[in-house]
């Protein structure tokens, strides 16, 4: 270590930094994200969700199927069923372990002793899962989608050649197995679904953060997490039978209550891996609509989470 | 809870504000279930002028590491105040003067040396060119530009400790809190954080500086707190503190047994001859005997780092275990031993 006179790290008041207003801020979270995410990155993430979904895939083609429609949309609702598998758990369990451990760890303290304001780095550790998810789905999205296409393809020329070979096969036809194949095959309806459970992704790890901010361990943050990811699917019963006045007694309204306010309704977000699922995909506003409702969410699960954090001892 | 407005002074003006002030600070905590008080910190008061060291020193459950943190805005005051040059701590401006070393820090174990500085200073607003060059030049200041690419997981706890000042550093601040910055250091790292500390000092930097290590504070610190119970229980200059107001030292070199002996009878006809010997205000010949050295001192010597085992910066303050007799002035030779 060299303390020389010729060296002036030391000197304070140096350069003026430019770190304040808007600009300061969203730089200050843009830099929490990266490195959340780089974090997250050299956990190995990435290599386990490639082994899982190359095994995920071949265990589509396992499955024995009656008719090319009914193979194609075996691959879709596995490839759906995985991306919202894998959404679900990096927004639980990476959020969960996040905040705990700078807390443990005390690396919080030397975040905060920087000009980062709280609910900066709260954002910035969001964003940092969120960007993880997002990377994660287009993976997906992109894989599944050329499997979808090469299998759609070569499914369209079987069927073709076996209509060929029986000498039924006449222009009109080819049209009509062309459709219906690729109907079931690659359609944007495909890339809405995934789009819905990214919003998911968002959702949920907002609310994750929220409860991190309270919870004093990672295991409680997990476990609360899949608890609200359950509640989360079930939500929409439960407003149901809230709403529609099936409650009939005090405790029941008390306990359907705070379930339809607080939790979030996860339904809404499957309905558009619902409808890609069956081949169509939600239209374009009904997929606006979701993004609205998804970032009124994480609005309110920000604001409550950066309310608690503000007061929390550290 | 009074605000603090920043000052800001005008040219030519002398900045008197306080680096840091702390007035009439109360923490109180309560446990959760119980609801039961527990207060840690109660009507602390202090001031460190700009340019100072200062330690606050104090056993364990005392209210030092609950001052910093009030001070870094980490934790709220139950009441009173804290400011750094003159901006509430609460506020998240006054962050931009502090560079703050948590005891045992750790760093994203992922990242590496330079990845760190980087990450720190990015989030001071540092970016580009300017960036790349302060990491390079605090990597080269604490002595890691060789391990600037090895990720912290394959640190030290020294290297950590570097790592940690280096990031404490980034943003230029007018002042630095270190909470026990050799604690788990060897004694060579140990030396080498004290020297950086003062070297802060000659750069106009204040240090704020918690430790357990007595030594360490009486020989870097201007001026040192005694923290008990959370209150405030001596202050002052540490030469006036450790100071020993009825006794004198005199250390001698090359002196021969006569000498002493002709010494020692010349204390006693003196004290013999003043009116009062009796009550006890005469002089008084204590104790005599061959100077100590430090453990410290003999450990960096047998390392092989006899030069930092002298080192200037530590001569003029060097401290020693207890002996027997006073021991050499401040300028003595390296490797002659050090005063009580």
């Amino acid at each position: 270590m060299s303390d020389s006179d010729s060296s002036r790290p030391t000197d304070p008041g140096s350069p003026p930094l430019q770190n304040s207003g808007l600009g300061g801020a969203l730089w200050r979270v843009w830099v929490l994200a990266c490195s959340t995410l780089t974090q997250l990155v050299r956990m190995k993430v990435f290599v386990f969700l490639i082994l899982a979904t190359l095994v995920l895939a071949a265990m589509a083609f396992a499955v024995v199927t009656f008719s090319p429609e009914e193979e194609l949309k075996l691959i879709r609702d596995v490839a759906l069923g995985s991306m919202h598998l894998f959404a679900s758990l990096l927004a639980i369990a990476a959020t969960a372990i996040l905040l705990p451990r700078d807390v443990e760890d005390r690396t919080l303290y030397t975040i905060l002793s920087k000009p980062v304001p709280r609910y900066e780095y709260l954002i910035g550790k969001w964003l940092g899962v969120v960007l993880l998810i997002g990377i994660c789905l287009l993976f997906m999205d992109l894989f599944y989608s050329a499997i979808l296409w090469w299998r759609q393809e070569s499914l369209i020329q079987a069927q073709l050649a076996a209509f060929e070979a029986a000498g039924q096969l006449d222009a009109g036809l080819a049209e009509e197995v062309r459709t219906a194949i690729a109907s079931q095959g690659l359609t944007w309806g495909f890339h809405s679904g995934a789009f819905g459970i990214l919003l998911q992704g968002a959702v949920l790890t907002s609310a994750v953060l929220l409860l991190s901010t309270i919870a004093t361990s990672t295991l409680f943050t997990i476990l609360a997490g899949v608890a609200v990811l359950l509640i989360g699917h079930g939500q929409e019963l439960a407003r149901r039978y809230f709403l529609e006045g099936q409650v009939s007694t005090t405790m029941e309204r008390l306990i359907a209550t705070p379930v339809a306010i607080v939790f979030p309704d996860f339904s809404l977000f499957q309905s558009a891996a619902d409808a890609a699922s069956v081949g169509t995909g939600l239209p374009l506003g009904d997929l606006l609509r979701l993004t609205t409702i998804a970032v009124l969410y994480i609005l309110v699960y920000k604001i409550a989470a950066s309310l608690i954090f503000a007061e929390r001892e550290l | 809870m009074p605000t603090v407005s920043p000052s800001s002074p005008k040219p030519g003006d002398i900045d008197t504000t306080p680096a840091v002030r702390v007035d009439r600070l109360t923490r109180v905590f309560r446990t959760p279930m119980r609801r039961q008080k527990l207060i840690a910190v109660r009507e602390l008061s202090l001031e460190v002028k700009p340019g100072e060291i200062y330690g606050l020193i104090g056993p364990n459950g005392s209210g030092k590491s609950t001052t910093m943190k009030c001070l870094l805005g980490l934790v709220r005051p139950s009441a009173g105040s804290c400011s750094i040059f003159g901006r509430d701590s609460r506020s998240t401006a006054s962050r931009r003067e502090v560079g703050f070393l948590p005891e045992n820090p750790y760093f994203y174990k992922h990242l590496s040396g330079r990845e760190t500085i980087r990450f720190y200073g990015r989030l001071c607003g540092l970016r580009g060119r300017a960036l790349e060059e302060r990491a390079d030049e605090l990597l080269e200041f604490v002595g890691l530009s060789d391990a600037a690419d090895r990720r912290l997981g394959g640190y030290s706890k020294g290297m950590l400790q570097r790592i940690g000042l280096a990031q404490a550093l980034v943003h230029h601040p007018r002042l630095l809190v270190l909470d026990e910055p050799t604690a788990g250091v060897d004694p060579r790292g140990s030396r080498v954080i004290r020297d950086l500390v003062l070297g802060f000092k000659e750069r106009g930097i204040t240090v704020m500086l918690c430790s357990h290590l007595l030594e360490q504070v009486q020989e870097v610190c201007d001026r040192v707190g005694i923290i008990y119970e959370g209150r405030m229980v001596r202050e002052g200059r540490t030469e006036d503190l450790i100071a020993v107001e009825n006794q004198t030292e005199i250390v001698l070199e090359n002196a021969d047994t006569a000498l002493l002996e002709e010494l020692r009878r010349l204390v006693t006809r003196h004290a013999a001859d003043r009116p009062g010997a009796a009550s006890g205000a005469a002089p008084r010949w204590l104790r005599d005997g061959r100077p100590r050295t430090t453990l410290e001192r003999l450990f960096l010597e047998a390392t092989g780092d006899s030069s930092r085992a002298g080192a200037p910066a530590a001569d003029a303050h060097a401290g020693a275990a207890p002996s027997e007799q006073a021991g050499p002035p401040a300028d003595s030779p390296p490797n002659e031993p050090t005063h009580e």
